[in-house]
């Protein structure tokens, strides 16, 4: 005999199979009594009555058999229930099918919401709050930096000097293990010439404390930096892709990096950029290295288990007060030591963007929930009559719950399933598409499924809540008004279409004020790029030339220099050439000067540039008073300088400058040294000269003679300027073959890819938000008078009976969206008004209550709105008021 | 639980499990349907036992249930297909065993009600 359970389980799969038998042995026995009775004379129907009545109630029966078929009444329930769902599946199934359009809308408008939601948030995630995934714990990992407190500024000094940082390390002991590091440049020298890369000479146990193994080989350690041992380094993942086409083979390959034969010990996994650097070299910092002693280094540091961040920076602090009087000249008067978490350090700096962007997220979810509620609740109201009848038929209450439920349940799963699509979808394009330079380079934009099953849920819930509402409806009400009237938009129906409306209008105002942002950002944007430079940066071809390790003489250089130029300037294609310390327009660096004759309280600063003649010529920045540089003054080795116009105006005000000189120490020499004067003989157009948003500084431009380092070849070229690198980069080589030549393009890809990221970023986030709110609002305005007008069309019907005209139809439906526009619009301006002044952060020159901007987010809203009540409005004056009223 | 009705229409109650004891009883001699069952029962008691249609057919089932008693669907010879039921061994086992301890419960209550005094132990 088989085990109880199994024969349990069997019956409960066979039970309507052993019903129907059942009913078959019972006729059978019926029909046998009668038989009996027939064979005794009586009528065949006299028979079959008789035998019922012998037999009993056959239902009774039945059911007192089955109750001893089975073992428990749970199973009979369970049975009923399942039957029950599949039955409710099956009308939740039809219904759908009859009303496509809603059906499609909705799960539109859920998967649009949560797969929007989803997309921009992962790519916020990715980008700024975990932007280090390939690191171990990277909230036990600090950095520093030290505030001046005067100047009232959140950032500060982040790089410590030698001996300075080994003063911190020896006396703090909240930290497990510190790392130091820096960038510079690493030549690496060939048979054809030389290639430089960025270099991060950074602590053997660097990678070890970041938690970051090899991805081949071996990374650095600690032995690799003690003094002998043998040179090593490891390379970037990038750069093994892009120069080497990921061949395993060089490994172990020795390379001579600034004039040491190195050997390649590893290839560091994807994403791994630490320091900006596409190589790392181990580096030792030691206090007796003289070589070290004026070079500065980012300092991080693992705080130890069991000690908080504020704990490290209050030992900092104390730390702080007794190594600054030991270099006074590097800790201003009041300062504080800041000890932050890596991300933090990161997140920092975008705190505004990210909570403005985190509001945006929000809102945009909001929006949908309030579609997909108010098409359920619409549909509610058709729903009326139907749950009326239902329940007065004896329907149990909580049938008619369970059977709403699971209409909205299918609904929110299948706009889930679409959801999710879309959030795939989305996420895996925005990786792919995301141009470089605008993001870390070491983030992962990757679905996060945390957000994912928070839109899920928050979605389900809205779907699940709002999809009661009929339900909870019949409960409350008598059933009689509901059955009596139509149930089309009369009684309590009226109450619930007061919260549709209230709720479009709120769906209007949040995509207003979605739409303000982005139109602003946008605005933003067009600013900075049409910015006038001071400068004309189209064709301009950059060469950076950076340190050589053994550098020439000045003579040596400038006879390089000039030569250079003038093969430059002959090759076809070249219209002119020059050379400058920086890179337009980027200026050069910050450099205090005197006036002669003038002393003032406050330190006079300047951008200083050192430039060759033809520099002026070839941005085509105008010259406005004196003249420019020239071949004579550069080989002359004169002391002059040509100034800018914001120069004039703040340290020469009213006064004529030419003949006046001012001096200064050039970028590279000692303070120890005496400044060297120079005579203004020129003032040039204002340039711009520090990043994009800031004001342009005062600056001196000198000629490049006097002692340069690192420079740029700056080309203005007839074509393309890419086309040309080539070529230059030949005709430098065939000068000096141990020249090492980087970073060549042109001066608007530089500007692209520095100046604007952030804003760009800014600008897609809110951009698309905007949009798919728009599109949302749309669904949801356009399925709303949709709905109103369903609900309304016997009043629609009467009216149009009784003379109104289509005319009046249309201004009552239209009117109607209109309304709501008017209330969504004008609650969506205060709300911009209030909220794009937490974007004033990102803003430049345009303000954030900018009118222009506003005034175009109302325009396309209104424009938006306007269709989508306007198309189903239309509609409606297409009822036939005969057609309705007969199938009322 | 299973009630029988005498001409006088009072019900004598049945002690639990005894239609069942009645049916596998009746299903010695060969295999029956439900409705020959019941006459076979009706027959056997001399019309004092008259089987409720409601009680029969649950305690077919559980006989089936138990293992006690086989069912299929055969045809008769009028040609009706019906479902006729049929004692396994292990039927024949229980049977054996319900009479005896009916045997053993009848002398019981038998000599409990033939005592003409209270007997003491």
């Amino acid at each position: 005999m088989a085990p109880r359970w199994l024969v349990t389980l069997r019956e409960f799969f066979t039970h309507e199979r052993r019903d129907a038998d059942l009913a078959r042995e019972l006729e059978a026995h019926v029909a046998a009594e009668a038989d009996e009775r027939l064979a005794d004379g009586a009528t065949p129907d006299e028979a079959r009555f008789a035998a019922r009545r012998v037999v009993g109630n056959l239902t009774a029966i039945r059911e007192r058999t089955r109750d001893a078929w089975t073992w428990g009444r749970v199973v009979l329930m369970l049975r009923d229930l399942t039957s029950g769902v599949r039955q409710d599946l099956r009308y939740a199934g039809r219904t759908f099918a009859k009303q496509r359009g809603f059906t499609a809308a909705a799960i539109l408008a859920l998967g649009l919401g949560i797969g929007a939601t989803t997309t921009i948030y992962s790519v916020i995630h990715g980008v700024l709050l975990d932007p280090y995934p390939m690191y171990r714990e990277v909230d036990r990992l600090v950095g520093f930096t030290i505030v001046d407190l005067a100047s009232g500024r959140p950032d500060g000094r982040g790089a410590f000097q030698t001996s300075e940082l080994l003063d911190y390390r020896a006396q703090a002991t909240s930290f497990s293990e510190t790392i130091a590091g820096g960038g510079d440049d690493v030549l690496w020298r060939t048979a054809t010439g030389t290639e430089q890369w960025s270099g991060g000479f950074t602590s053997g146990n660097t990678f070890a404390v970041m938690g970051a193994g090899a991805a081949i080989g071996r990374t650095l350690t600690l032995e690799d930096e003690a003094p002998g041992a043998p040179p090593v380094f490891v390379m970037s993942h990038k750069l093994w892709t892009s120069r080497f086409g990921q061949d395993p083979s060089i490994v172990n390959r020795v390379y001579t990096l600034n004039g040491t034969p190195t050997t390649l010990v590893g290839i560091m996994p994807e994403r791994i950029s630490k320091l900006g650097a596409e190589v790392w070299l181990p580096q030792r910092l030691d206090r007796a290295d003289r070589t070290l002693a004026h070079r500065f280094w980012r300092f991080q540091a693992r705080l130890k288990p069991g000690v908080s961040v504020a704990d490290a920076e209050a030992e900092m602090n104390t730390i702080a007060r007794r190594v600054a009087l030991d270099y006074p000249r590097l800790y201003p008067e009041r300062f504080s030591i800041r000890v932050e978490t890596i991300i933090d350090g990161i997140v920092g700096q975008f705190r505004t963007t990210l909570y403005t962007m985190a509001a945006a997220v929000g809102m945009l979810l909001l929006i949908a929930c309030i579609n997909v509620a108010n098409m359920l609740l619409s549909r509610a109201a058709d729903r009326e009559q139907e749950m009326a009848v239902r329940a007065s038929l004896g329907a149990n209450r909580l049938r008619l719950v369970r059977q709403l439920m699971i209409e909205s349940l299918l609904l929110a799963l299948a706009g889930a399933a679409f959801g999710c699509l879309v959030a795939y979808g989305g996420t895996t394009l925005v990786a792919r598409s995301m141009p470089e330079g605008l993001i870390p380079r070491e983030s992962v934009i990757r679905l996060d499924p945390q957000v994912l099953l928070f839109c899920l849920f928050v979605a389900g819930a809205t779907a699940v809540l709002f999809g009661l509402v009929p339900a909870l409806q019949t409960a409350r009400r008598q059933l009689t008004p509901a059955l009596r009237d139509a149930g089309k938009g009369t009684g309590g129906g009226f109450r619930r279409a007061r919260l549709s409306h209230a709720l479009v209008v709120g769906e209007i105002a949040l995509a207003l004020v979605l739409l303000s942002s982005a139109g602003v950002l946008m605005r933003s944007f067009i600013k900075m790029q049409a910015a006038d430079l001071g400068f004309d940066p189209t064709n301009v071809l950059v060469v950076r030339i950076p340190a050589e390790p053994t550098p020439k003489t000045v003579d040596a250089q400038l006879a390089f220099v000039t030569q250079a130029l003038a093969r430059i300037r002959a090759l076809p294609g070249v219209i002119d050439a020059t050379t400058s310390n920086g890179v337009p327009p980027f200026g050069g660096s910050t450099t205090a000067f005197e006036v002669a004759g003038a002393s003032t309280e406050r330190q006079r600063s300047a951008s200083v540039e050192m430039v060759s003649d033809g520099y002026f010529r070839t941005l085509r920045i105008p010259l406005r008073r004196g003249r420019l540089i020239t071949a004579d003054d550069t080989s002359g080795k004169r002391a002059v300088a040509v100034v800018n116009e914001r120069l004039v105006a703040q340290h020469f005000p009213g006064v004529d400058p030419i003949g006046r000189t001012v001096a200064l120490r050039l970028p590279g020499v000692p303070q120890t040294a005496p400044a060297s004067s120079f005579e203004i003989v020129g003032v040039a157009a204002d340039a711009r000269n520090r990043s994009l948003p800031d004001p342009i500084v005062p600056a001196v431009y000198v000629p490049t003679s006097v002692g340069p380092t690192r420079y740029s070849l700056l080309i203005r070229t007839a074509g393309p300027p890419a086309a040309m690198a080539e070529a230059v980069k030949r005709e430098l080589w065939s000068l000096d073959r141990s020249l090492a030549l980087a970073d060549t393009g042109a001066i608007t890809e530089y500007i692209q890819r520095f100046q604007y990221a952030r804003p760009r970023l800014g600008l897609v986030v809110f951009g698309s938000f905007a949009g798919v709110g728009l599109l949302l609002v749309v669904l949801g305005v356009a399925s709303l008078v949709a709905y109103t007008v369903a609900r309304q069309s016997r009043e629609i019907g009467i009216r149009l009976a009784i003379g109104a005209s289509r005319a009046d139809v249309l201004r009552l439906t239209f009117g109607m969206g209109l309304r709501w526009l008017a209330y969504g619009v004008a609650i969506g301006l205060a709300g911009s008004l209030a909220t794009t002044r937490l974007l004033a952060a990102e803003l430049q020159q345009v303000s954030a209550r900018d009118p222009l901007t506003l005034a175009l987010g109302v325009a396309v809203i209104t424009a938006s709105a306007a269709l989508a009540s306007y198309l189903p409005a239309r509609r409606a004056t297409r009822i036939d008021p005969l057609i309705v009223l007969r199938s009322q | 639980m299973s009630p029988l009705r005498s001409p006088s229409t009072d019900r004598i109650e049945l002690l639990k499990g005894t239609l069942d004891l009645l049916v596998l009883r009746t299903l010695v001699f060969g295999p029956m349907h439900g409705h020959g069952i019941a006459k076979a029962i009706q027959s056997q008691s001399d019309d004092l036992l008259l089987v409720d249609h409601g009680s029969l057919y649950p305690a077919l089932h559980r006989l089936v249930r138990q293992g006690w008693l086989k069912a299929d669907w055969e045809d008769t010879p009028k040609g009706r297909p019906m479902k006729f039921y049929k004692l396994t061994p292990a039927g024949r086992r229980q049977l054996a065993a319900e009479e005896s301890n009916w045997q053993q419960l009848a002398r019981a209550i038998g000599l409990v009600l033939s005592r003409s005094e209270l007997k003491r132990s």
